[in-house]
Formats: structure tokens, C-alpha cells, sequence
């Protein structure tokens, strides 16, 4: 009992591997959170989302094409669709389903509290883009339509999630889809990227792999069948047309682009003074509004001065103060040397 | 009323329409107001040698080669101001409540008043003494410390610090003002919490709070000075002994950083799962301090106000220590029925039954740790000749006597070193988990924030001490 | 110099002005003026409320270390004061608590004067602060301070010329001196008294589509509530969508701004 190494093994196994065991990204405790069972409300609050969605999109919507997207048996999406019809939510047109007034509220009201939730991971924390989705269908079937007030309230009462889509008001509808399809647009056009669809999650996965964001300005250089060449805030990105299919776009015109050249605050020298031109779509919230409120606006001068004894941060002499910021920030604001 | 909803509606009508830029469009237009302002009204004499001096001493204290010793080298100094400083006006102060005054109140209050002795015992033995006590062992160090920090402050090195550690910081996932308000706890974890508010984005701000508590705060060093005075200084040649225990609470206070690091790195892997992005810190000009005026304010803001704390608290718990030694259940004191009981677990750990029982009552107030160990294993051992009967805090004289107190009863160099440990790895005390409490509204994360520090303090002091026996 | 000479010079009028200054510390219970203390971090707030009221507010070298409100008093020509001490914002557009502690108090607090408090070396940064607040309220003051920095760092600031530029009482002051605090409390005292108008200067620049909206709104806001005094601010709020004015519309507290309210209650 009292031998050390038997204990140091003993403790070793109590509370380091048993712990890590039960928490890690693996672990048991995520597993859990993970693979629990959908119950009847979330099957019946998805349904209606995917029946508004298809209104949205002018698709008829089946009870096929609804088990298929809830991944059930077309035997228990019957039962769905029975409980659907019951609760008043949804009436049949031959085999088509259409959302009632009260379906549609319900619907909207779900799918508000999705967008806020991705919004609020978005803004407030540093979760990475592709859980958001996840958590915000976990999320969706939790929240009160109160706290869901409190939370659109905190958030300022956002009108757009993160992929660009809107968020309903409260007992609204939503304004109609804006922008075309991004292969609509021929060589030479410039567009402005206003939605990325989050569905499929194959396909989303790759475009979050990206580093695309709506509000982002973007110019093709070769748009064919095969594949779609396209400048993005300084980058070249290849998509083949499925994906950039998922990418809604408004054509803008050359002369609205307030930042002409992509070049990073991160690539300045100690001691160099240069121009800021702008910040990339990918910062948002509030540490967009408070690089903003430092002073990171269009035409401000700004010097490197030092970094830190690792290199990162770096001390920006901006308006006259010494700003600090890390290199994932000052990736995404552009400058003009001078 | 259909007013009102028509207005809201149309903002929102155009809201939708204006998208997501308007904060960019409104603050660029803001600032290119205030441009034009300023140029009109602000001239710069010499724009050449402007801010030089600050970059010079930026440029040293930020960079590769002497940033981060220069850090340490401040801190030590601090620390070892602080100990050495602190010795002597001490033991005075001690001498003269403690030794003087105690015996004189304690015949007033029992012989001239004629008050029963358990009134006495429980007024004077331990209310007055815990109160005593505490302002002997707190007011010297703070009295040092603050002044010392607030310099620093007031200069300007803090958000430095800040700089220097942010790329620690990130990589285990917090914000690197989480450096700031651990500097803050290190003066009172419950001013670390409150000063987490600095901090924008929730995730990180709720790691800046969870961790503050291994910021050693300054209750918590009188023991940390005493006992590695007794078990470690001990080791080393006596010309060399103060440098070396200084050493030892420098250490310790290290760890408490590398802690942090650590419970913010696992929370950010697991249940506060996420990757930083909001970095932002301002770095102030450095302002030459008024060195008068900054002594004078924070003896009296900071020292005498967190003092004040640290009495109120410490009073209700010197009348429980002595409740505790003196309630007695079948011929055995509570306190030693704690002790008996608890002894054979804490064996595990390399502590004792004394220390963990020192640790319940001393929640309130970790600055009444010694005092309630010294007077616990005083009773324990039945060590007759010293202290002035069950459950009376008291202050030895001499940091020998001290010594042979423990050592009678069965305290070991690992002891000591757990003790440390402990002392640095243990629940917060009640005012920083209130705090937590008030500044995260929630429950949940208060109880995290509390018994974590706690299990960690267990497992480390489990390894250390079978470590310890493994290799001696 | 003689006694003369000083006699003349404009020290006197500091030496009266500042014997009529009584610092009060926490003795607030009746007061005839509430003073609001706003402006960017680290630029001394902390330091003209403790040099007022004789209280001893927590200041430091760092943005961010005043994190609460604070209150205290202080008389001044036999008028009593109650000032508040807010957290230091970098702006007043975001929604981030501190900023909205601040905001909400300089448009629901209803202050009779707004101080805000800039760092003289980086004023155009505290500039577009001051003209967020001055959207908000017009009756302000702006103090300069810091301006033993600025000379430290050969920095020169015009006053007058700002203060035409502004439209409001614009005051130096290095207040952990004491250094201009006399000039503040007397420009404090002109503006909730009425001896001085503020004509504060208000956002001109907005772009296109922005501006368009903003005007649109504005119009409909001033038909609804003829008299309040910031129209254009409560538009701009309406489109960032703040809680808070969407509340205060429902709610009818919008129109309690409408009238003129020299003793407000909080
Ligand atoms: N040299 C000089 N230093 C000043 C003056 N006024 C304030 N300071 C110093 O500037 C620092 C910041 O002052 P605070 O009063 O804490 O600033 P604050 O605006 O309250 O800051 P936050 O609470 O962080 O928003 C402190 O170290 C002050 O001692 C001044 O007139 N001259
Ligand atoms: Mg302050």
C-alpha cells in the first residue's frame, strides 16, 4: 500500500489518464454529447425548417425529399409528417407539404434562434467556423424565445448571421435572397461574396477551409465548366463549379473597391510607415469594431515599432499610440506601403 | 404606439438594406472628422525626437535577449524587497501586539473584569489574537509590495508585461491581458477577478478568472516566507539562506503562472473549447510616477483597505480556531478529532491533518494559515511549554522555535514543501469565490474556478510526495 | 515676481476659484448638478475625479482600470455636484459593457454636463470619442489633459481654436497636478448655469447610402419627437440596432428627452 511506484502508477491512471479519457476531443464526455439520440420535438422542429427552407428556395417539398433530409425512414418520417399535420403546422397538397401561418412562425422562430446562435459564436467567441453550425442545431431546440431575445439584444440585434444569411426579427419574415450564384459571373467581373451556404457540410467544410466570408470582395480571372480561377482579398482560389455554386455574389464595380492591393500589415518592416487600407471581411464583431475604433480605418498611417521577445505581437504606432496585436490580425489588415 | 412601430420598422427596413457595413462606414467618416480637427489644432515641435526615449526603453524591455530576464528580475526583486523588508518590522509589530499587549488584555478582561474564561478565551484569546496576528504578518509585506508595484504601475510597465507574455498566453489559449490581471491577483485575487472585465470576449475572460487564484496573493506569502525560511533556507549555508528561500517563493509564485498556463491551455482543449482571436492592447506612454504622492496612496488606499479585509475576516475565524480547540467531544477537542481522522489520508499527500484542518477554518482568510498550524500542531503534540494553552494562536519569536514546534510534530523538509504547494494550489478564499460568483453570474463556474485549484493542489502534492519517498 | 504682479496674473482667480471648490468624497445625498466623466482609457479620468471630489479612485498606468462607476460630490459656487466617474471606452458604438455603461448614461443619466477627458499627446484618437458624445449631448466640456506630456513630448494644442472647432468649453489641465482643475470646475459651472451655449459640432461626413438612411430616419424621429435634442444620434442607434433605444421608444422614456430637465432624477 505504501510503495511509491504502485502509487505514482495508481495516481497516474486516476488523474491524468482518466481525466483525459473522459475530456478530451475523443473523450467519452464529448462522445456522449455527441451521439445523443434526436428526440420527437427536434425531429419535428427540423422538419419544418427544411419545409420553410424549401418555400424559401420555391421547392416542393415531399415526404421523400424530408426523410432524406432528416435521415430517417421514410416509415418514421410518416409519423413526423402525422404528428405535423395533427399539431396544425402543416397542410398536404397531393403529396406536396406546405407550411400553415402557424408551421411558418414556428419555423421562422427556429431558424431565428439558429442564426443568432451562429452569430453569437461568431462575435463573442473564439469558436472555431466549423462547429457553429453543430452547436447552433443543438442550440435551436433549447433556447426560449425570450432568451433568444436577451441574446439578439447583446448581439445589437444582428440582421445577417455569419454566412450571410438573415436572421428573422421577432414575428418577422425574412427579406428575400439576394446576389447570383458565384458562376454566374464571367473572367473580369468583380463581386462581392453576400452568402456562403452552410449545407452540405462536405462542401462547407471546404469552403470554411478557404478562408471565404460573405462581405468579402473577389474578382474572377478564369471562369470555365471545368474550374473557376478567382482572386480573393489578395489570394488565388480555385473551385471547381459545385462548390462555388454554394457562393452567392453581387457584381460591384471596380471603382468601389476602397482597398486596391492586398498587401498584410503583417509583412511590414520594423520601422516602415505605410497607409492602412482596410480590414479583411474574416474579423468581425467586436474585434472589428474595436480594431476600427483604434484608429484602423482607411488612410491611417501606421509604423511598425517592435515586437515581442517571440516576434508575436508586434507594437503598432498607430494615431500615436502603441497598438499591439497578433499576427492572425494583422494577416488580415491591409496596407499601401508609402 | 402605431407611430413608434412604424419607426422601428423602418429602421429595420433599412438596416436590412444597409447590411453589415454601416460601423465601418460611420466610424471612417468619425475619424475623418477628427483628422481634419486636430491637424487644424495640434502643432508638433520637433516631430523627429518624439517619443524617444519611450522607444529606447521599449526596445529593451520587449526584446529577445532582455525582455522576459528583466520581467523575472523585477519580480524577484519585488519578492525579495517584500521578504526582506518585511522581517524585522514584523517581529516588532508581533512583539508589541502579541507579546505585550495580549498577556495585559487577556488579566484586564479576565481578573479585572472578572469575565468567565471562556468569554476571555473566546475575545481575547481568539478574536483579538487572529486580528493580531494578521495585521503583524500582513502590514509589512503589503506595506512594501504595494508601493513597489504601484511604481510600476503608475510607470507603465504592466501592459509590458502583458506583451512580453502574450505569445505564452495564446498558445494555451487565453487573452494576453490575462497577464495584467494576473498581476493584479498577485496584490488580491479578488481585485485579478474583477479587473478580468478588461478582457472583451467571454471565453477568455472566464479563463482570466478561473486561473487568477494561482497568483499568489499576499495572504498567502507570510506563509510561503515562513516556511521556507524553516525547511528550505535551513538547507542551504546561513549567509546564503535569505537569497534561497527568497528563491523558493520565487519559485513557487513561477509556478503559480505556469498553472495558469496549463488550467487555461486543458479548459481550452476541452470544456471551453475555442481558438483566440481578440487581441488588442494598448501600450501606454511611459509616465514618470510622482514618487511621493504614489508611496503615500497606495499605503493608504490599497495596503490599509486590504488590510481592513483581511482583520474583518480574520476576527470570526481566530473565535472558531479557538472554539474548535475547546469544545470538547468525549475528553477530545473537535480539532483534534479532525486531526486523528484525517491524518492517515493526508500521510498520501505528504501533508497532515493539521494542514488541512488550518485549511477549512482559514477559508475566510488565507492569511491566518500559520497561526492556526503553529497552534494546532501545538495541540496535537501536547508540546506543553509553549503557547498559552488549547486553541490559542500565537507567535513564536524566533523562527527556531518555530522550527522545533513542527518538527515535534512530525513535520519533514517535505512537509514543508507541500505546504508551499498547498498554499499556492488550494481553493480560493470566500471573498474571490464571492467575487467570482458576482462577476459570472453563474454557479457552475464559480464551483469550477473553486475545486479545481483544490484537486490539482491533491494530485500535485500526491506526486510530489511519492516522488519525495521513491527517491529519499 | 512680486506680490503685485501675481496679484494680477491669472493665478488669483485659480486661488478663489479653487476656495470655492469643497470636496464633498461621498456626501452625495442632495446635489443641484450631475456631472458625467467621460473619454478614451488611460487618460486620467480617475485622476480629475479624485482631484474634485477628494476621493481616492483607483488609477494606474493602464487602459482599463477603472471597470465600475463611481460616484462622488464636490460644491462649487454653492452648488452642489454629483460627478461620475465611467469606465474609459475607446468609442461608444460597440456593444461591449463598459461601452454601454457609458453610453446609456450620457443620454439616460441625463448629466447636466458631460466632461470628457482626452490625452492631449493622441488627441485625434480622443477626438473620435468626443465626437460620438458630442452626437449624444450638448452640453459638454472638453478637458485637455496630460498636457505636461504633451509638452514633455513637444506637443503644442490650440485651445481656442478647438474649442471653436468644437463648439463647447475646451479646457488644459494636467489634473494630477491640480493643474487646470480651477478652469474646469468654472467651465463645468458656465455650462450647467446656461452662461455658456454649447454649439457642439456635429458629424458631417457620413457617406451615401448611410447618410441617406440617417436622414430619413432623423426626419421621421424629429416629426415624432419635436425637441429632442439628438435626433441623428437616437437614428444611428436605431440602425446599429441598440436594445436600449428600441426599449426607451416603446416604453415612451424617449420622450422625456424632449423637454429641458435642469434637475433630472436618476
Ligand atoms: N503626467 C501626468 N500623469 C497623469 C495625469 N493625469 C493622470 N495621470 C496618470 O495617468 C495614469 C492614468 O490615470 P487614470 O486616472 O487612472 O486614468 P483613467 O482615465 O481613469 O483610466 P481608465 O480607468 O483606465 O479609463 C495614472 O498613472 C495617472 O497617475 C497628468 O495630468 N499628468
Ligand atoms: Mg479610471
Amino acid at each position: 500500500m505504501d510503495n511509491p511506484l504502485l502509487l505514482i502508477f495508481a495516481g497516474v491512471v486516476l488523474f491524468i489518464i482518466t481525466p483525459y479519457l473522459i475530456f478530451s476531443d475523443k473523450g467519452i464526455f464529448n462522445k456522449y454529447r455527441k451521439s445523443k439520440k434526436l428526440q420527437d420535438k427536434e425531429f419535428i422542429e427540423n422538419a419544418l425548417k427544411f419545409v420553410y427552407d424549401c418555400e424559401y428556395r420555391g421547392a416542393a417539398c415531399t415526404i421523400n425529399s424530408l426523410a432524406g433530409n432528416l435521415r430517417i425512414t421514410t416509415d418514421h418520417c410518416v409519423i413526423i409528417v402525422t404528428e405535423l399535420l395533427r399539431l396544425n403546422l402543416i397542410y398536404k397538397i397531393d403529396d406536396r407539404i406546405v407550411l400553415t401561418p402557424e408551421g411558418r412562425t414556428y419555423a421562422l422562430r427556429i431558424i431565428r434562434i439558429h442564426r443568432l446562435w451562429e452569430k453569437y459564436l461568431a462575435d463573442k467567441t473564439g469558436i472555431n467556423e466549423k462547429e457553429w453550425h453543430y452547436q447552433a442545431e443543438i442550440q435551436e431546440h433549447i433556447l426560449s424565445e425570450n432568451e433568444a431575445d436577451e441574446l439578439s439584444a447583446i448581439l445589437g440585434n444582428p440582421l445577417y448571421d455569419p454566412h450571410g444569411d438573415p436572421i428573422p426579427l421577432r414575428d418577422g419574415e425574412i427579406p428575400p435572397k439576394k446576389g447570383i450564384p458565384l458562376t454566374r459571373l464571367v473572367d473580369g467581373d468583380f463581386a462581392e461574396i453576400v452568402h456562403i451556404e452552410d449545407e452540405p457540410d462536405t462542401i462547407y467544410a471546404q469552403l470554411t477551409a478557404l478562408d471565404l466570408h460573405p462581405g468579402m470582395k473577389l474578382r474572377i480571372i478564369d471562369s470555365n465548366t471545368q474550374k473557376i480561377v478567382f482572386e480573393c482579398e489578395g489570394d488565388e482560389k480555385i473551385l471547381s463549379p459545385i462548390f462555388c455554386a454554394n457562393i452567392s455574389v453581387v457584381k460591384i464595380e471596380h471603382a468601389q473597391l476602397q482597398v486596391k492591393e492586398y498587401v498584410p500589415l503583417s509583412t511590414l518592416e520594423e520601422g516602415e510607415l505605410a497607409k492602412i487600407s482596410g480590414i479583411s471581411k474574416s474579423i468581425r464583431g467586436l474585434q472589428r469594431r474595436r480594431l476600427l475604433d483604434l484608429g484602423f480605418v482607411h488612410g491611417s498611417e501606421i509604423i511598425k515599432e517592435f515586437s515581442s521577445p517571440n516576434g508575436d505581437p508586434v507594437a503598432f504606432r498607430i494615431k500615436n499610440s502603441l497598438i499591439a496585436l497578433r499576427k492572425e490580425q494583422s494577416d488580415k489588415i491591409f496596407i499601401e506601403r508609402v | 404606439m402605431e407611430n413608434k412601430n412604424k419607426l422601428i420598422a423602418a429602421a429595420n427596413n433599412l438596416r436590412y438594406e444597409i447590411g453589415e457595413n454601416l460601423h465601418d462606414y460611420v466610424i471612417e467618416s468619425i475619424y475623418e472628422e477628427a483628422s481634419d480637427i486636430a491637424s487644424k489644432s495640434v502643432k508638433n515641435n520637433g516631430k523627429t525626437d518624439k517619443f524617444n526615449l519611450d522607444a529606447k526603453i521599449d526596445k529593451i524591455v520587449t526584446s529577445r535577449a532582455w525582455g522576459i530576464p528583466i520581467m523575472l528580475f523585477l519580480l524577484a526583486t519585488v519578492f525579495w524587497l517584500t521578504i526582506e523588508g518585511s522581517n524585522v518590522p514584523s517581529a516588532f509589530i508581533a512583539s508589541i501586539l502579541v507579546e505585550s499587549l495580549h498577556p495585559l488584555l487577556r488579566d484586564f478582561v479576565g481578573i479585572t473584569l472578572g469575565m468567565p474564561w471562556w468569554f476571555t478565551g473566546v475575545l481575547i484569546d481568539g478574536a483579538y489574537l487572529a486580528m493580531a496576528w494578521v495585521v503583524s504578518v500582513m502590514l509589512p509585506p503589503m506595506a512594501i509590495f504595494f508601493p513597489l508595484f504601484t511604481l510600476l504601475e503608475d510607470f507603465g510597465y504592466l501592459p509590458r508585461v502583458a506583451f512580453n507574455m502574450d505569445n505564452a498566453f495564446r498558445k494555451a489559449g487565453a487573452h494576453g491581458k490575462q497577464a495584467l490581471t494576473m498581476s493584479m491577483g498577485f496584490g488580491c485575487n479578488a481585485a485579478g477577478v474583477i479587473a478580468a472585465r478588461i478582457i472583451d470576449s467571454p471565453r477568455e475572460r472566464l479563463l482570466a478568472i478561473i486561473t487568477n487564484n494561482f497568483s499568489l496573493c499576499n495572504g498567502r506569502w507570510p506563509t510561503q516566507i515562513l516556511i521556507s525560511t524553516i525547511f528550505i533556507g535551513a538547507l542551504a549555508p546561513p549567509y546564503l539562506a535569505g537569497i534561497i528561500s527568497a528563491g523558493a517563493v520565487v519559485t513557487v509564485a513561477l509556478l503559480g503562472i505556469g498553472f495558469s498556463l496549463l488550467l487555461s491551455w486543458s479548459l481550452s482543449k476541452t470544456v471551453l473549447r475555442g481558438e483566440v482571436s481578440t487581441f488588442s492592447l494598448e501600450l501606454p506612454p511611459y509616465r514618470p510616477p510622482l514618487f511621493f504622492r504614489t508611496l503615500y496612496t497606495s499605503l493608504i488606499d490599497r495596503t490599509l483597505f486590504v488590510l481592513w479585509r483581511a482583520v474583518i475576516f480574520a476576527v470570526p475565524a481566530g473565535v472558531v480556531i479557538w472554539l474548535t480547540g475547546n469544545i470538547e467531544i468525549g475528553g477530545v477537542s473537535i480539532a483534534e478529532h479532525f486531526i486523528l481522522a484525517a491524518d492517515p489520508w493526508a500521510i498520501f499527500f505528504g501533508l497532515n491533518g493539521v494542514i488541512l484542518l488550518a485549511y477549512i477554518i482559514a477559508i475566510p482568510a488565507n492569511e491566518i494559515v500559520i497561526p492556526t498550524i503553529l497552534m494546532l500542531t501545538v495541540m496535537a503534540t501536547k508540546v506543553a511549554e509553549v503557547g498559552s494553552g488549547a486553541g490559542v494562536m500565537f507567535e513564536l519569536d524566533s523562527v527556531s522555535e518555530t522550527s522545533a514546534i513542527l518538527t515535534a510534530g512530525g513535520w519533514t523538509t517535505l512537509t514543508g514543501i507541500n505546504l508551499m504547494l498547498f498554499s499556492l494550489l488550494h481553493n480560493p478564499c470566500s471573498t474571490t469565490i464571492y467575487t467570482i460568483y458576482k462577476e459570472t453570474g453563474s454557479v457552475k463556474w464559480t464551483a469550477v474556478a473553486t475545486i479545481i485549484p483544490l484537486l490539482l493542489g491533491f494530485i500535485i502534492c500526491f506526486f510530489v510526495a511519492q516522488f519525495w519517498r521513491l527517491l529519499s | 515676481m512680486t506680490e503685485n504682479l501675481k496679484a494680477s496674473a491669472c493665478d488669483v482667480c485659480e486661488v478663489n476659484n479653487r476656495a470655492s471648490l469643497k470636496r464633498m468624497g461621498l456626501n452625495i445625498e442632495k446635489f443641484d448638478f450631475i456631472v458625467a466623466l467621460a473619454g478614451n482609457p488611460n487618460t486620467g479620468k480617475s485622476t480629475v475625479f479624485n482631484a474634485l471630489t477628494g476621493l481616492r479612485q483607483h488609477t494606474g498606468n493602464w487602459p482599463g482600470k477603472t471597470v465600475a462607476r463611481a460616484e462622488g460630490g464636490f460644491e462649487y459656487n454653492d452648488k452642489m455636484f454629483k460627478i461620475v466617474d465611467l469606465p474609459g471606452t475607446y468609442s461608444l458604438l460597440s456593444t461591449s459593457t463598459d461601452e454601454e455603461i457609458a453610453r446609456n448614461f450620457i443620454l439616460f443619466g441625463k448629466p447636466d454636463v458631460t466632461v470628457i477627458v482626452a490625452d492631449a499627446t493622441r488627441l485625434e484618437r480622443n477626438l473620435n470619442l468626443v465626437l460620438q458624445v458630442l452626437e449624444i449631448t450638448d452640453k459638454a466640456v472638453l478637458c485637455v489633459n496630460l498636457i505636461d506630456e504633451a509638452e514633455r513630448h513637444n506637443v503644442e494644442i490650440d485651445i481656442r481654436s478647438l474649442s471653436k472647432e468644437l463648439g463647447i468649453p475646451v479646457v488644459a489641465a494636467s489634473a494630477r497636478s491640480n493643474k487646470g482643475i480651477s478652469e474646469l470646475l468654472n467651465a463645468v459651472f458656465q455650462v450647467v448655469t446656461g452662461n455658456f451655449i454649447c454649439k457642439p459640432k456635429r458629424i458631417s461626413k457620413l457617406s451615401g447610402k448611410v447618410s441617406k438612411a440617417i436622414r430619413s430616419l432623423t426626419t421621421m424621429i424629429e416629426n415624432e419627437y419635436p425637441g429632442v435634442p439628438n435626433p441623428r444620434w437616437i437614428a444611428l442607434r436605431l440602425l446599429e440596432g441598440d436594445q436600449r433605444i428600441i426599449d426607451a421608444i416603446k416604453s415612451g422614456e424617449i420622450i422625456e428627452l424632449t423637454g429641458s430637465n435642469p434637475q433630472a432624477v436618476v
